[in-house]
């Protein structure tokens, strides 16, 4: 902090002391006067300085010239547009805005030529995504609904609205024969739980097929009324968020469904520019298997599936590129002591015998309501002391901090998993307010993924404007953008664009070079493989200097990179006419 | 984030019972030494963390007393927020506008609840220090404005148009103003025959309201004068939605109270209320884009002098008054409109020096006001303030800067960089700095320079910068060091709907863990320290701002006034409340 005290002396108080030279008529310095020059270069320094503790200084200064005049064109289509798309400074009731809440703007998004830019933008990796909650649901209840054998139950009959929208649904194949129910899901004397054909039940629905798979969609995701009504706050939106789980993971129950999904999912991420996904998922993982309708007894059934789907991913055409996937092993932060220890056994056995699938531990489910890191001291000691014995890497990725409290027990969650060694952590959405934290993060070369929209739709901000995320890189901690689970959350797409698009839109001070940056430290960030703490850090340490995995992926990132900026300048420099 | 529900059966996982057995005796209790040496490490570290709160050495310094204060309040915190907050979060409650209640909802959805509280009986009777940041024509209810408005002889309404139909009457610029002689022929103002400004007796017009007479004349002025509870939940259309409302409130409120008989009655209510409410001393912000008329006539005073003779006397009367009695005083930050140009801007800041000059003891400092995002920023008006400033030299008055900035959202945008602007002006508060905490090298310039932030939490909750107290960043602030104050702002337009704070206070003690009653006290106490008293130099106002209670001058008396206070409240606290510690 020298250079800050001699900085403090330059500026300080003494600039109004600069001599005031010619007035203008009204007897007012001119513009460019001394004075008023002054004061503007002492601005100028003063923001040179703050932005050299950002995490991004160092991307932004090795910029090639190439990425300079993309970040500037860019920088042009953001002003533009906030003008000819969003109105900024119109002087009416317009219903677009700079700012305006997530869900109501999405439709407007996709038309823009800052989301283009987005789009093509090389994403690096998705470091922080539920599984069942990254396909859009349009894609996985159209499959289900061409899916022979498929079959939709009900714990109470679905004729009143209030019952469409609050019981709970379920799909499962049946081998055998359905018959034609004997009275509609959709009428009263539907018969609690009995299997219906989804393509009975949907021809049935009022307006047909079309308006079923609508109907079900609306069930699962978070809309703009809920978008607008933040006044009923974060508990009343979790409850509904949770409730849409149960039918999910049913969709995501049947062998030919979950081999497909999981196709159509890693496809596009690919579209999207996302090279390398983690995904957290619970381990209990039934499936029944093609003809089956019961789930398979073999626990690795699902593994070797999935392992399989990645591999027959990778080897096409769309999946040239694609680096690869991890799953982050989850459980429900609200079960009790025994339950917790008996899951973390079967984490310790598959990451035994799927030791590059499995990349870590966490626990999920609303931080506020569940139990805190610490109240889950000994098991989550226990644990790592069994990884010890065992030799398995298995590190932490905590979810931490999602709240909005300020040293409530949620919020001391972002102490106890640096505690704990976590890599990096979920949200950390109240880590803003921890200065000695923020440090400490830093040092330790833990990362944040945040979730600008889950965040949004989960009613901790009402507007990108209002994310705590330019805190944070403003004093230097590492960030990646992740988006958690954009088929509920409205993104409706498993791909990073929108959220990337939210923060350049939001930020004058990210811009493109920033987004660039976070994406660089997605790949810096990602646990592409079983590293000791000391490798890890290294590792991020020297980045694309670095030999192994990580350090070849940086450096493809970069040369993606820069093939982007090229394509920005080629295709909108003339149009937004910016030169370097 | 995610929750998982399955209920498939078929899973291994379940631990047999001779296994668990095992496997239990393997876990560690809480009592063995690797988990008390975690257990210290992360107390460590929470310790270390709270070393750097602008708050620390308020709280290293509380008497035992205050201490048990503090530890009885944060119990009926906890417990109210468990019996009063909680519906119990039914399905249906939880999508239902009001009937969800929970902590850290919205303030106008919790204000009715949270004045029958403990927690407000508490905080209605802390000594609050000094109110730093509120605009003197937001700060009186309108039940008791609109009242002294109908009774005041002479008063007259009129428009530029007719409010005839529900869009006139919601958008048109409604004015008042004092006539010698009443005006009670010509067509009615809500019907279309009315003649275009043509001033029509107020008491009469208001009877012939078309919806409900003289109770629907009162709740429609009072619909064009506050943000209503509908608006104030409404936050997906945005803060310039918000702000368009905001501004034209004003517009109305300054023709009705510069005629001198309401604004004295005004001057009265408002230094009462303070008083009632803990607040001993205000620096209060006004603009001077209306005009002042003595009682009885018609005619606008050329000079805002008369209005701070009045101010002036008024804040006398009062401290000399029974009900006054211990008020500290009151004094005036000249507010110019950031959006005016050159010529007008400097109109104003002459008429504020030229004001100085008569009431020197009146006049405490400069700002700037308007949205900031829709007006000029500080660096668009930089030749304007360096003329005041030699100005102010030349004439040999103080007068100095207490700015807005950072009222905003956003990151680097233009408003956002008015802070780098007021704190090189050399400000000596900022109100607000909403968007300060996305600033570390400034916080750390801010401390190193001794300026405080007036914090306006409800405020910015109504003007849409966050949803809820819950997502407000002044812990930021506080956890990094800065020196922080709560203030109202415009409470009358706001829907505090008094002079006094309580309610701000009210809902940071409720909102953060980390705050307390402890917190509170700090930001009591700061609003002492931080209060423009009298003139002083830079040098003057940095030392007694760090000399604090030791200094010599006012500014140490009066902290130390307040501190005995705070004392005398704890031990309230204790003897009203403690019922089992
Ligand atoms: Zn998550
Ligand atoms: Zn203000």
């Amino acid at each position: 902090m020298q250079s800050f005290s001699v900085i403090l002396s330059i500026l300080g108080l003494g600039l109004l002391h600069v001599a005031i030279g010619a007035l203008d008529p009204d007897g007012v310095p001119y513009p460019d006067d001394p004075s008023v020059l002054n004061q503007q270069a002492g601005i100028a320094i003063l923001k040179n300085y703050e932005h050299k503790k950002r995490t991004d200084y160092i991307f932004r200064q090795n910029l090639s010239p190439t990425a300079k005049l993309a970040d500037k064109i860019v920088a042009q289509i953001k002003k533009t547009e906030d003008i000819t798309i969003w109105n900024r400074y119109a002087n009416s009731n317009n219903p677009k805005f700079p700012g305006q809440n997530f869900a109501s703007a999405r439709s407007t998004i996709g038309t823009t030529d800052l989301f283009k830019v987005v789009k093509r933008l090389p994403k690096g990796s998705l470091l922080h995504a539920h599984l069942t909650a990254m396909l859009p649901y349009g894609i996985i209840f159209q499959t289900i609904l061409n899916t022979p054998g498929m079959v939709i139950s009900a714990a109470t009959d679905l004729a009143s609205d209030a019952n469409k929208n609050n019981t709970s649904i379920n799909f499962a194949h049946s081998n055998t024969t359905v018959t034609a129910a004997a009275a509609s899901i959709w009428t009263t004397s539907y018969i609690p739980n009995t299997p219906v054909l989804v393509t009975e039940a949907a021809d049935a629905f009022p307006g047909g097929r079309v308006a079923f798979l609508a109907f079900l969609k609306d069930r699962v995701t978070l809309g703009i009324d809920d978008a607008e009504q933040s006044e009923l706050g974060v508990d009343a939106i979790w409850k509904k968020f949770q409730g849409i789980f149960g039918t999910v993971g049913t969709a995501w129950s049947y062998e030919p469904l979950v081999r497909s999904f999981l196709q159509d999912l890693f496809g596009s991420l690919a579209d999207d520019g996302v090279q390398w996904v983690e995904i957290r998922n619970g381990g209990n993982n039934g499936v029944v298997k093609t003809g089956d309708s019961v789930a398979s007894p073999d626990p690795d059934y699902w593994y070797n599936l999935f392992q399989d789907e990645v591999t027959k991913f990778k080897a096409t055409r769309k999946g040239r590129n694609f680096w690869g996937t991890r799953i982050i092993w989850t459980v429900s932060r609200g079960r009790e002591r025994a339950r917790i220890i008996s899951d973390m056994k079967n984490a310790l056995n598959f990451k035994a015998k799927y030791p590059d699938l499995i990349s870590g531990y966490d626990l999920v489910s609303q931080e506020d309501l569940g139990r805190s890191l610490s109240d889950l001291t000994p098991e989550l000691l226990w644990f790592q002391q069994q990884a010890g014995a065992r030799n398995l890497t298995i590190p932490y990725f905590f979810h931490a901090g999602e709240t909005l409290g300020d040293g409530n027990s949620t919020d001391d969650n972002i102490i106890s998993a640096v505690k704990f060694g976590t890599r990096r952590i979920g949200h950390g959405f109240s880590l803003f307010k921890h200065p000695t934290l923020m440090d400490i993060y830093k040092e330790e070369n833990v990362a944040v993924e945040v979730c600008l929209i889950s965040n949004e739709a989960l009613r901790l901000n009402d507007n990108v404007l209002q994310h705590p995320l330019p805190a944070l890189i403003a004093n230097g901690v590492y960030t990646a953008l992740s988006n958690d689970d954009p088929a509920i959350e409205g993104q409706d797409d498993a791909g990073l664009s929108y959220d990337f698009y939210e923060a350049i839109q939001g930020f004058e001070n990210i811009g493109l070079a920033g987004l660039g940056n976070l994406a660089q430290n997605s790949v810096l960030f990602s646990n592409f493989e079983d590293q000791n703490s000391y490798k890890w850090y290294t590792d991020i340490e020297e980045g694309a200097n670095g030999s192994g995995i990580k350090a070849d992926h940086v450096r493809e990132w970069n040369k993606d990179w820069e093939k982007f900026c090229k394509w920005v300048v080629s295709e909108f420099g003339a149009k937004y006419n910016a030169t370097a | 984030m995610q929750a998982r529900i399955k209920n498939i059966n078929a899973w291994p996982s379940t631990m047999p019972d001779e296994e668990w057995e095992e496997v239990a005796t393997g876990i560690p209790t809480t009592e063995e030494p690797f988990i008390k040496q975690y257990v210290s490490g992360r107390e460590a570290l929470i310790a270390q963390e709270q070393k750097q709160r602008s708050d620390f050495a308020f709280r290293q310094s509380l008497s035992p007393i205050a201490q048990k204060a503090c530890r009885i309040v944060s119990k009926i915190r906890d417990h109210e927020a468990a019996t009063i907050w909680n519906s119990g979060l039914e399905d249906i409650l939880a999508q239902k506008i009001g009937a969800n209640v929970y902590p850290g909802m919205m303030f106008s959805l919790a204000k009715e609840r949270m004045e029958s509280t403990a927690l407000w009986k508490i905080m209605k009777k802390m000594p609050k220090g000094a109110l730093l940041h509120a605009h003197m024509d937001a700060m009186v209810d309108f039940d008791y404005l609109f009242g002294v408005l109908l009774e005041t002889k002479g008063m007259h309404i009129y428009c530029n148009s007719a409010l005839d139909t529900d869009i006139a009457r919601e958008g048109a610029p409604v004015k008042f103003r004092f006539q010698v002689k009443d005006r009670v022929d010509g067509a009615s103002i809500w019907s279309p025959e009315y003649i275009p400004d043509t001033p029509i007796l107020l008491t009469q017009a208001a009877d012939a309201f078309p919806k409900g007479g003289r109770q629907g004349f009162i709740a429609w002025l009072k619909d064009r004068c506050t943000i209503t509870n509908t608006e104030s939940i409404e936050h997906h259309h945005g803060v310039d939605a918000v702000w368009r409302k905001f501004s034209s409130c004003f517009g109305i409120l300054n023709t009705i109270m510069f005629y001198e008989p309401i604004f004295r009655l005004f001057m009265r209510r408002m230094l009462k209320q303070l008083l009632d409410d803990g607040v001993k001393w205000v620096d209060l912000r006004l603009a001077f884009v209306f005009r002042y008329y003595k009682e009885g006539t018609d005619e606008p005073e050329d000079t805002f002098h008369e209005i701070f003779r009045v101010f002036g006397e008024e804040i006398e009367n009062f401290k000399k008054s029974e009900e006054g009695k211990g008020f500290w005083g009151a004094r005036m930050i000249w507010t110019g409109l950031r959006l005016l140009d050159t010529r007008k801007m400097v109109e104003d800041m002459d008429a504020c020096i030229s004001v100085k000059l008569a009431y020197p003891h009146l006049i405490s400092g400069f700002d700037l006001v308007g949205q900031e995002d829709a007006g000029k920023p500080l660096k668009a008006v930089l030749p304007e303030l360096f003329w005041f400033k030699k100005q102010c030299a030349q004439e040999g008055v103080n007068i100095p800067f207490f700015f807005h900035a950072g009222e905003c959202l956003g990151d680097g945008s233009d408003t956002d960089q008015n802070l780098f602007d007021a704190v090189l002006l050399g400000t000596r508060r900022i109100g607000h700095g909403f968007s300060l905490y996305k600033h570390p090298l400034l916080i750390d310039m801010i401390k190193e320079k001794k300026i405080l932030v007036e914090s306006c939490p409800i405020s910015n909750e109504v003007l849409r910068l966050c949803a809820s107290i819950m997502s407000h960043p002044l812990p930021a602030l506080l956890a990094r060091g800065v020196s922080c104050s709560l203030c109202n702002d415009d409470p009358a337009i706001l829907g505090q709907d008094t002079s006094g704070m309580t309610h701000d206070f009210w809902q940071c003690l409720q909102g953060w863990e980390n705050l307390g009653l402890a917190g509170l006290g700090s930001l009591a106490e700061n609003s002492v320290r931080w209060a423009a008293f009298e003139d002083e130099s830079n040098s003057e106002w940095m030392q007694n701002i760090k000399d604090a209670t030791l200094g010599s001058g006012v500014r140490a008396e009066k902290m130390k006034e307040w501190s005995i206070e705070w004392e005398q409240f704890c031990l309230w606290i204790v003897t009203e409340f403690d019922d089992d510690e």
